[in-house]
């Protein structure tokens, strides 16, 4: 069986954060490490940011100091997401690795594998959506999308009674692939949007009650069926063994080494906790 | 099943490259808009930016991925495509045509330098 790195990095700064999967996968490129998963938390809580998303449009930085949020922009594509009561994944690997398809898709199908795995053990009736087949509409264009993350379910999106529960989102940089997402315990969707910026309330609101109806946290899945809500240790322990599982890998507990931790501290300086990164849009 | 338009020069990017006079036209392959999926957005180059052959020019965004695009030549950015701009499916429509990303000037014989990359033949060989 192929050995995996895992590392647990805590709850760190949000620069931190989005640093250390950079250097990782310099690390992975470079030959210093084998594929990674890690797993990670935010303090304090953040909101996050798709790397092509336009700041000053899309976030109210005023209710974000408000509230206490941190902010960066990520490397990853894709919208806001409001890290909060989550489990934070990534996974780091070469587009060579053996198993890795070359298809994008496919490539997050295998990727995801591990959640599909996890959220069943946890109890949840999930399932990975397929391609058109189950009647999901995936938005076609950035026009039909909010700003909002979590509120479309697209191929291979992990949902439970039609409700996405994790949101993933995917770079590929010189020949390595990074995938990162949310795993949530809690969705506080009226904190999200109350530091997303709408065209009037009106719209605000609809897209609020819309994202309810599409989005869902696990807690919120238990609590629907009257069960007790699930803690942060369980679903790590969860979601370690089913990565191992879906990624066909053994999954070895380690550390950063001195390279990655280096560049991660660069990398927050010079890029995510710099402001011609996080605001360059 | 991807196309592969005879006559321009590729890239194991997944690249294609069509000589002009003077400059080269760049942009990706059916086979790579097809491995990305939707195309919601294309970062360019800044125009008067110096590019170098293998080397990260811009980045394309998918529904799924964000992906680095790399210069087949090296030379300089004169234009880019802002029709992407409003309607980045282009690349995935019409990739070798209305798809096209951005048009570099070249030191040297157009011609020669796509010559030099991959052929129509070999990079259907490559990509299958």
């Amino acid at each position: 069986m192929a050995a995996w790195r895992f590392v647990h990095t805590g709850n760190r700064f949000p620069a931190e954060n989005m640093a250390i999967d950079e250097a990782i996968m310099n690390a992975h490129r470079q030959g210093e490490v084998p594929p990674t998963v890690r797993f990670y938390g935010w303090n304090p809580a953040t909101l996050s940011i798709g790397c092509f998303q336009q700041a000053d449009k899309e976030v109210d930085f005023g209710a974000l100091r408000e509230l206490g949020l941190g902010f960066v922009r990520r490397a990853t594509g894709g919208r806001a997401v409001l890290h909060d009561e989550e489990l934070t994944y990534s996974v780091i690997v070469s587009e060579r690795y053996p198993g890795i398809p070359a298809n994008v898709a496919e490539a997050y199908r295998i990727l995801s594998r591990g959640l599909l795995i996890g959220f069943r053990k946890l109890g949840l009736d999930a399932r990975m959506t397929g391609h058109d087949e189950d009647g999901v509409e995936r938005p076609s264009s950035r026009a039909a999308l909010t700003a909002a993350c979590f509120d479309a379910p697209s191929k291979y999106e992990l949902v439970v009674d039609g409700r996405k529960i994790a949101g993933s989102a995917q770079m590929r940089a010189g020949g390595v692939i990074l995938q990162h997402g949310s795993i949530l315990l809690e969705l506080d969707d009226e904190k999200l949007f109350s530091v997303l910026r709408f065209a009037n309330p009106d719209v605000k609101q609809r897209m609020q009650t819309l994202f309810g109806r599409k989005a869902a946290a696990i807690n919120d899945c238990f609590r629907r069926k009257g069960m007790p809500p699930v803690t942060m240790p369980l679903v790590e322990q969860v979601f370690r063994g089913s990565f191992a599982e879906g990624l066909g890998a053994e999954l070895i507990e380690g550390g950063l080494i001195p390279a990655e931790v280096e560049l991660a501290d660069r990398l927050v300086s010079e890029k995510y906790a710099n402001d011609s990164w996080n605001y360059r849009r | 099943m991807s196309t592969v338009k005879p006559g321009l020069g590729y890239t194991e990017e997944h690249e294609w490259a069509e000589a002009g006079s003077g400059s080269v036209k760049i942009g990706i392959t059916d086979f790579a808009q097809n491995q990305l999926g939707d195309i919601v957005f294309v970062e360019f180059p800044q125009i008067g930016q110096a590019v170098e052959a293998g080397q990260p020019m811009g980045s394309i965004e998918s529904v799924k991925t964000v992906s680095e695009l790399y210069s087949p030549v090296t030379g300089t950015v004169t234009k880019v495509n802002e029709a992407l701009l409003d309607s980045p499916e282009l690349v995935n429509s019409d990739p070798y045509g209305e798809g096209w990303i951005a048009e570099v000037e070249v030191d040297g014989d157009a011609g020669e330098i796509v010559k030099k990359l991959l052929s129509a033949d070999q990079y259907e060989a490559f990509s299958k």
